[in-house]
């Protein structure tokens, strides 16, 4: 017992110096079931905020209405692009296409079926979402979603476009 | 032992913090749930010997171009209420290393893998339930031309902490018709085989201890409406949860889609006999499947709804289901200034004919049994820039008797829901919740209420109850009162609480807890 405290208290304390997350090159899936991977889209050169989400998670379908309601004016501020990361099983994973139809969601949306994604990228609970610049390089990440957290993401998104 | 692991895992991290610059880059996560529980008088629990309990995880990774490798060390001290006792203790549980490169993808150690919709083969981990099947041995992916994989597997499944006795070989290979020909229009062809070897030492003469499982799946995809098909066969395998049964198993599901701006309709039928596939054949419980069969209803999220979830049966079962979703345009009459989202969901599942010379189930057929079946609708609706609510009801059948214990009540019920999420500011905000059910069978009727204060991003407090209050014997409360914090790396959740069994979502993450009263701690680090 003591020991896993040492090692948790060890991890807590050097975590900051040895963040390295990074846009994994796993496969996964687009809704209309063709391969593709996150690291794809660095090509693009533009900041990326990936964020992994799932049909059954309330916050995440909160997070995503309000990205909705602003991503077209956020646009006109920051050229980026917004990914969601659904890891529905599949359980679940073949109401992601309706779902996203009927919502009228107006982003990237990628099906991670068994979690290969999620935990490449050391995603352990949702929703939870990582912006990268436009190089690839990790900037910031947040777990979990309140109303307020899309303007943290807004901000994030200014300081790597420079304003 | 401890200590090698310890020593391993620092010089891990010394190493990575020291390289990681320009030698690749050393990543990973950290989770930890830690539990004190305390005498229950009103459910008449009395505290254990040893009140703590506390589930560890961490995972390394290191990536460094086309090589990477990972490992998982894991501490169960002891496991939390509702976990696996043989879990107990510490060690590394997962451990590999592999080179990816263009069409090649080579896996030595431990790896997670599925094959189609996972009716055949699923390696994967839930740790919210425990289960965690990885196989240790194997893969090779290769993609000798863009529109053609080949994945084969060799290795033995994960039995708790230990490997399972028995051996896993497979292979799965998936066909992209439609970019091989036309790229407008969507067709794949797939299949795969599975076969499971473990040694049997028993009296019965010729006893099957090699059991081959096949699957063939089709999709098809053109402009608004894609369709899928998988069918998996299953050969005669005798084990304990199918009372050692001499017939062949057989699985089959179509998933369809059909989407337009705007609107969007799921709908799926899956037929499922015979089906339990594992690694132990004497086990029982989810620990050692080697296939996955989710139950195929709506996955409710809201107290009240969770507290009659459908478990799948797997040597026989239909199922239907239909999802729809709609958004009516804001700026109309209907729709309101911000727009509506309407959301509505149909599931049912029951049992299958029997044949008469002997008695097994008729794959694809629809027997006079209900097991379970439910009906959600949902709107969403968002009234001003500060006000947004969320109204569903829902009439579900479950039928305790077959998917719990016989003699069990066939539950009958009406759960309304209201939800409304109140915005003071751009950081504060309020989300409130109020449910009831209605059920004149089981434990009767059922009301809850929950309130989350949120200022973002760092900091929430929530306080949430289930009362059966029609409960004459125990008549308990169900609460969960708790603090989350999160900053850019770290987020540590602390309560206390009296949880069913179920799955809830508290500071904006969901997961599933086992029964219990006491304090809780959880952090959760991502680097």
């Amino acid at each position: 017992m003591r020991r896993a405290f040492q090692i948790i208290l060890l991890f807590l304390l050097s975590v900051p110096a040895v963040s390295q997350t990074s846009i994994t090159t796993t496969l996964l899936r687009s809704t209309d079931d063709d391969e593709v991977r996150l690291s794809d889209y660095t090509a693009l050169k533009k900041p990326l905020v990936i964020s992994f989400w799932a049909t059954y998670c309330g916050p995440c379908l909160d997070e995503f209405d309000a990205v909705t309601e602003l991503i077209d004016e956020w646009k006109k501020v920051v050229d980026f692009e917004f990914i969601a990361v659904s890891i529905d099983d599949s359980r679940s994973a073949a109401k992601v296409k309706s779902l996203v139809s009927g919502r009228k969601w107006p982003f990237i949306v990628l099906i991670d079926q068994n979690q290969d994604v999620m935990r490449a990228m050391n995603v352990t609970g949702i929703p939870f979402y990582f912006i990268f610049d436009r190089n690839g390089k990790y900037v910031y990440k947040h777990s979990g979603y309140l109303p307020g957290d899309e303007f943290i993401m807004l901000k994030e998104l200014k300081k790597i476009a420079g304003e | 032992m401890n200590r090698i692991i310890y020593t391993a895992i620092v010089s891990f991290l010394i190493a990575g913090t020291v390289f990681s610059q320009d030698s690749g880059n050393i990543s990973g996560s950290l989770e930890s749930t830690t539990h004190y529980y305390v005498e229950d008088s009103g459910m008449h629990i009395p505290q254990p010997d040893n009140p703590f309990a506390s589930n560890n995880y961490l995972l390394l990774q290191y990536n460094h171009g086309p090589f990477s490798g990972a490992l998982q060390y894991e501490a169960y001290m002891p496991p939390l209420s509702g976990y696996p006792y043989v879990l107990e203790g510490n060690r590394l549980t997962y451990l590999n290393f592999r080179y990816r490169k263009e069409a090649i993808d080579i896996t030595a150690g431990s790896f997670y893998e599925q094959f189609g919709n996972g009716l055949m083969f699923r390696a994967y981990e839930s740790r919210e339930l425990g289960i965690n099947n990885a196989v240790n041995g194997v893969r090779i992916t290769v993609k000798p031309v863009k529109f053609l994989r080949i994945t084969g597997i060799y290795g033995r499944p994960r039995s708790y902490a230990d490997l399972s006795s028995a051996y896993l070989r497979g292979f799965d290979t998936e066909l992209d018709l439609g970019k091989a020909i036309n790229k407008s229009f969507g067709l794949k062809l797939a299949g795969g085989v599975v076969s499971r070897y473990q040694p049997y030492f028993g009296p019965v003469f010729n006893f099957r201890s090699t059991v081959n499982a096949y699957s063939l799946r089709l999709s098809a995809g053109y402009s608004i409406l894609n369709l899928e098909t998988e069918y998996v066969h299953k050969g005669i395998d005798p084990s304990h949860p199918n009372n050692y049964d001499m017939n062949n198993g057989g699985a089959f599901l179509v998933n369809s889609n059909l989407t337009s701006g705007g609107f969007g309709m799921f709908a799926s039928a899956r037929f499922l006999k015979g089906m339990d596939f594992r690694s132990e054949r004497e086990t029982s419980g989810n620990y050692h499947m080697i296939n996955y069969l989710p139950s195929n209803t709506w996955q409710h999220t809201y107290l009240l709804a969770g507290i009659y979830p459908c478990s799948t049966q797997t040597e026989g079962e239909s199922s239907v289901q239909l999802d729809m979703n709609y958004s009516i345009p804001e700026g109309s009459l209907a729709g309101g200034r911000y727009g509506t989202r309407l959301r509505a969901g149909f599931s049912h599942v029951r049992n299958q004919d029997l044949l008469e010379y002997n008695n097994s189930p008729v794959m694809i057929s629809f027997g006079g049994e209900v097991y379970y079946q439910d009906l959600t609708l949902e709107m969403t609706r968002k009234w001003s820039s500060s006000l947004k609510t969320v109204a569903s009801f829902t009439w579900l059948k479950y039928n305790k008797d077959v998917l719990e214990f016989p003699g069990a009540d066939f539950v009958e019920a009406y759960i309304p829901n209201v939800e409304a999420q109140i915005r003071f500011s751009s950081r504060m905000s309020l989300k409130t919740q109020v449910q009831h059910m209605w059920t004149r069978q089981d434990n009767g009727n059922w009301i809850a209420g929950l309130a989350e204060l949120g200022f973002a991003p760092y900091l929430s407090i929530f306080v949430s109850d289930m009362w059966n209050y029609d409960d004459d014997y125990l008549n308990v409360h169900y609460y969960n009162n708790g603090i989350s914090v999160s900053t850019d790396y770290l987020r540590v959740s602390a309560g206390y609480c009296r949880n069913r069994e179920g799955f809830i979502c508290a500071g904006g993450v969901c997961q599933q807890v086992p029964a219990y009263r006491g304090f809780y701690l959880m952090i959760d680090a991502t680097f």
